[in-house]
């Protein structure tokens, strides 16, 4: 993990709420692994006073992207960077997916949780399906997205009508056996609670990427922990991606 | 040639500038950005006698240039941090300090008395000023008595020095110092967090899991400042200072007003190499002012 300063090459909205951020980076495009994180310092020094942590979207050579929403004041001061900013970036943190072999390996993203598993898609070279759910046509980074991805919406009005959940049992049928289908999932809690629910049920193994609150990054201040089966664990630290069965839900 | 090298309570620390516990994991998490041996000192994460969970999450919230936390004092317990921390510490040269917290009285002389005989531990700091934890910590340093009888009961069990962090949630900060340093302490820290809270307005809730915590960062600094300043000249022993020291110029707020060290915390989770860079400006600053040595700026507050 290192400490950058990263130029912006490029800020895009690519959907309402939703951008791009494509920084230069000299290290961290070729350390990120599918999963990781990296925090981001943004505004002036004292304000916002946090970095925050994204993931990393896509990693090329010289270069990495961060898919974000804008949700508060630091995602607003990222929404207004230009080119040529300079952004401090540290990372990449954490631990990332595990990829095991498998017949089918289920991406699934809920909204911006498609920032979570870009990386995967990727680098996995494996079989593979890509499960998108947003809530409505307008909450979908089109330019991101292609005929490979199995789109939908809760609202119907792009894509096929329905949740990551319909996604998922449309994207199984007729896989063999479900032992042979690894799910990876980023999304909001309540989606991955829904996903996790619904992996147990027909016996699929499944990792969540966790998101938290964070202050260090290192796992120095057990600020962001998650409660598992075998107590707090931290989000930065033995996370962000967890097995669901490690976690306690609710 | 400039000496960043102070005597702290019969240290000798290589310069003035130490990790504040909680802030600096149990002494390697930023290995992977630069040698902690670097600095004046570590103050490992507060140490009780068995593993404690911690408070439900959220744990942390940003607040104006700073931040609330209600960790809850989560370790890993004196006996896993003796056999499976401490060895990874031996060869990072520089002083090694533990933070240790009880819930009671006995628990404190436990946890001080598993830590003598340690070598690569060259002191202890007694945490007497926790906001986020219901039984000891702040209560302990709260009132001048129960925090000299948690002193004076921790000397008589550990030879090396002993620090007592102080805590800001009191009405008058100087009469615990004094009855610490009475007590026997070699030297006091302080501040530790001031306790705050926030609430969600959307939900109505507490943004924080145990409702509230403690504030840090560099909203709480010139609250820190006064504390050291008041206490320094209130006390013989050393005074250590800490509180939202983001850099340098920060640092030497302290060092004027009397602290012989400081501690950065909460800078750490900012920049990762906060604590080295106010080394280097406090070197540049001695240099530029035409100062030998930190013990030329210590104290030395014009009124």
């Amino acid at each position: 993990m290192t400490l950058e300063d990263c130029k912006v090459l490029a800020n895009e909205r690519v959907a309402q709420g939703i951008y791009l951020l494509r920084l230069s980076g000299r290290d961290i495009p070729t350390l990120a692994k599918p999963g990781q994180f990296v925090m981001l310092k943004v505004g002036t020094e004292l304000d916002p006073f946090l970095r925050r942590p994204f993931s990393v979207f896509k990693a090329y050579k010289k270069e990495f992207w961060i898919l974000y929403k804008e949700v508060g004041k630091a995602t607003f001061i990222m929404a207004q960077l230009g080119s040529k900013d300079i952004v401090s970036v540290m990372g990449p943190l954490g631990n990332g997916f595990v990829i095991e072999e498998r017949e089918l390996h289920l991406l699934v993203g809920g909204g911006i949780g498609l920032a979570g598993i870009g990386l995967l898609e990727e680098s996995l070279l494996a079989e593979k399906k890509v499960v998108l759910g947003f809530k409505s046509s307008q909450d979908v980074p089109s330019s991101l997205i292609g005929d490979k991805h199995l789109l939908l919406t809760e609202d119907g009005s792009l894509g096929i009508k329905g949740t990551v959940l319909d996604g998922i049992q449309k994207a199984i049928t007729g896989v063999g056996s479900l032992k042979e289908i690894g799910v990876y999932a980023c999304g909001s809690l309540g989606m991955l609670e829904a996903v996790s629910g619904l992996c147990r049920r027909l016996g699929i193994r499944c990792q969540v990427l966790m998101e938290s609150l964070m202050a260090c990054g290192v796992g120095a201040c057990q600020g962001c922990v998650v409660r598992t089966h075998e107590g707090y664990k931290r989000v930065c630290k033995e996370g962000p991606v967890f097995w669901e069965d490690q976690l306690i839900w609710g | 040639m400039l000496d960043l090298s102070i005597e702290l309570a019969g240290m000798r620390l290589k310069n003035p500038v130490l990790a504040a516990s909680g802030t600096y994991g149990y002494g390697r998490e930023y290995s992977n950005y630069y040698d902690p041996g670097l600095l004046g000192g570590i103050v490992v994460k507060g140490l009780s006698l068995n593993p404690q969970e911690g408070n439900p999450p959220p744990r942390i919230v940003e607040t104006p240039c700073g931040m609330l936390n209600s960790i809850g004092l989560a370790n890993v317990g004196i006996r896993d941090f003796l056999e499976n921390y401490l060895p990874s510490l031996q060869n990072i040269d520089t002083h090694i300090i533990a933070n240790i917290y009880g819930k009671s009285l006995e628990e404190y002389v436990e946890v001080a008395r598993s830590l003598e005989g340690h070598q690569k531990i060259s002191a202890i700091e007694v945490n007497i000023s926790c906001p986020n934890v219901k039984k000891g910590g702040m209560l302990f340093g709260a009132d001048p008595q129960s925090a000299f009888e948690v002193i004076e009961a921790v000397k008589r069990v550990y030879s090396r020095p002993v620090i007592a962090k102080l805590t800001p949630n009191v009405t008058d900060i100087i009469s615990i110092a004094k009855a610490v340093e009475e007590a026997g302490a070699d030297a006091v820290s302080l501040i530790n967090t001031l306790r705050g809270m926030a609430v969600d307005i959307h939900n109505r809730r507490p943004k924080l899991g145990a409702i509230f915590g403690g504030l840090s960062g560099p909203a709480i600094r010139p609250v820190a400042v006064y504390m050291v300043y008041c206490v320094a000249q209130s006390v013989n022993i050393p005074v250590i200072g800490m509180g939202g020291i983001m850099k340098a110029e920060d640092a030497l707020e302290f060092f004027i007003v009397g602290a012989k060290a400081v501690q950065v915390g909460t800078a750490n989770f900012v920049n990762p190499y906060a604590a080295i860079k106010i080394i280097n400006g406090i070197r540049k600053y001695l240099s530029e002012n035409n100062l030998n040595s930190i013990h030329d700026l210590i104290g030395t507050l014009k009124t």
